[in-house]
C-alpha cells in the first residue's frame, strides 16, 4: 500500500537543521516507493488567527491566505512529517501561526459535531522532527505539546519524534552521530503501520 | 517609573486584555507611568534565525519590533499576557518572544539593564488549572532568558467568551493587587538605587575630617 506523505518544513532557514532532517525523511519515503510532497512554510502566505470566532458558526476561516489549501493537504495526507526548530523554548512563531489556524477544525469537531473526512478509513499518523540550540532539560516540552495538539486537531496519531538539543548552526545536525539514521528508521516505521 | 503591558490576544477587551489592563491600573496607583501594546496590531515578523543580532545590537528586520526594543529598554516593569491557543501562547505572542532573542548577547547574558521585573498573565478556556502547568512553568523561564526577573504569574482558567473574566471579581482584584505589588517593588528598587540610599542626606551634613 502506498501512503501519501506530506512534509512541512517550518524553519525560516531553507538549509536549517530540521529541514535537513526532513529531506532525509523525504529520501527514505521515496526510496520506499511512497509519494512525498514537501512544503516550505516560509514560501506560503500565512496570517495569525484573529480570534474573531467566525469559525465557531460554520467552521470556516475568514482569512484569505494559503492556510485553507494547506489545511486541505493536511486533512488528505496519510502521513505527516513536521520539521520545526525550537526558538525560545517552543516551536517558532511561523509554526505556531499554522497551528493556531487549525481552530476551524476545533470548531468543527467540538462545536459543530462534524468529523474530518477520512477517505481511506485508516488511522493517520505523524512524525515530529526538531532541533534546539540549547541543551536545557525539557527544551522540547512545549513544542511536543503544541505538535500533539496540532495532530490531535487533524485526527493524526503522534507516532514518533526525533528531537536533538545542542544543535544550533545551520548544518550542525550532520555532525550528530545518529540523527540521520534515526530519521530514516522513524520514517520507515511510520510507513509500516 | 514605567510599566508596560503586551497583550498577545488578538481580541481587544478579551480576557487577557482586561487582566493586563487591570494590572497596569494597579501599577499606576503606585505612581507608575503605564502603556499598553497590542501585539496583533503591530507588524512583528517571525525571527529569521540569521544571528545578525548576535553580531549587532539590534535585529536586522525593520518592523515594529524596533520600537518595542526601545520600550522594553526604557521600562522598569513588563507585563506579558497571552491566552492559550492550541496548548501554548498565541502566534502573536510567540513572534514577540522569538524576536526578543535579539535582547540576548552571544554569551546568553542580557543586553538589557538590571532590575527589570515581569508579570506573566495567561487566560485559558479550559477550567482545569493543572492542564497547562508544565507549559506555564516553561514559559516562566522566558523573562529570565532576556534578563528580566519574573515577579508573579496570574492564571485565569475557564474563560472563553471575550471579557468573561470581568465577572470574576476575585481574579480582577488579584490582577489589581499584582499591579500594585509590581509598582511598589519597582519603586523600592529605584529608591535603593539612589546614591547613599541607606545613609540618606545625613552624609552631606557630616563634618569634613
Amino acid at each position: 500500500m502506498k501512503f501519501s506523505v506530506l512534509g512541512i518544513a517550518c524553519s525560516p532557514r531553507v538549509n536549517g537543521n530540521t529541514t535537513r532532517l526532513l529531506l532525509e525523511a523525504q529520501e527514505t519515503t521515496q526510496a520506499n516507493g511512497h509519494p512525498f510532497e514537501l512544503i516550505y512554510l516560509s514560501h506560503l502566505k500565512i496570517n495569525p488567527c484573529r480570534g474573531c470566532g467566525a469559525c465557531s458558526a460554520e467552521g470556516n476561516c475568514v482569512i484569505e491566505d494559503d492556510i485553507p489549501k494547506l489545511q486541505e493537504k493536511l486533512i488528505l495526507a496519510d502521513r505527516i512529517i513536521l520539521a520545526a526548530p525550537i526558538f525560545m523554548m517552543g516551536v517558532n512563531a511561523q509554526t505556531k501561526i499554522m497551528i493556531d489556524r487549525m481552530q476551524t477544525l476545533w470548531a468543527r469537531k467540538y462545536l459543530l459535531n462534524q468529523s474530518l473526512p477520512n477517505p481511506t478509513k485508516s488511522e493517520r499518523s505523524g512524525l515530529f522532527l526538531s532541533a534546539a540550540g540549547t541543551r536545557k532539560p525539557d527544551v522540547f516540552q512545549c513544542a511536543e505539546r503544541s505538535i500533539q495538539t496540532f495532530f490531535h486537531m487533524l485526527d493524526v496519531k503522534y507516532a514518533q519524534a526525533c528531537l536533538y538539543s545542542g544543535i544550533d548552526q545551520a548544518g550542525e545536525i550532520l555532525t550528530h552521530p545518529t540523527a540521520l539514521e534515526d530519521v530514516r528508521k522513524s520514517t520507515r516505521a511510520l510507513l509500516l503501520c | 517609573m514605567k510599566v508596560i503591558g503586551f497583550v498577545g490576544s488578538p481580541r481587544k477587551n478579551g480576557n487577557t486584555d482586561l487582566l493586563v489592563q487591570e494590572i497596569l491600573r494597579g501599577a499606576s496607583t503606585t505612581g507608575a507611568e503605564t502603556n499598553i501594546f497590542y501585539l496583533n496590531e503591530l507588524n512583528i515578523k517571525g525571527c529569521q534565525d540569521c544571528n545578525y543580532c548576535k553580531e549587532n545590537d539590534r535585529c536586522k528586520q525593520q518592523d515594529d519590533m524596533q520600537a518595542i526594543y526601545d520600550e522594553i529598554s526604557e521600562a522598569d516593569g513588563i507585563v506579558i499576557g497571552s491566552p492559550v491557543y492550541m496548548s501554548y501562547v498565541t502566534s502573536q505572542t510567540k513572534a514577540f518572544m522569538d524576536r526578543c532573542y535579539a535582547l540576548i548577547k552571544p554569551d546568553f547574558t542580557s543586553k538589557l539593564g538590571k532590575d527589570k521585573k515581569a508579570v506573566l498573565v495567561f487566560a485559558q478556556g479550559d477550567p482545569d488549572e493543572e492542564q497547562y502547568k508544565h507549559i506555564y512553568a516553561s514559559l516562566a523561564d522566558f523573562p529570565k532568558s532576556i534578563g528580566v526577573v519574573l515577579q508573579e504569574t496570574l492564571i485565569a482558567p475557564g474563560v472563553r467568551a471575550a471579557g468573561k473574566v470581568s465577572d470574576d471579581q476575585k481574579i480582577m482584584n488579584d490582577a489589581h493587587k499584582i499591579g500594585e505589588r509590581l509598582g511598589k517593588v519597582l519603586r523600592m528598587a529605584k529608591v535603593m538605587k539612589q546614591p547613599d540610599a541607606v545613609s540618606g542626606p545625613s552624609k552631606a551634613k557630616r563634618p569634613r575630617s
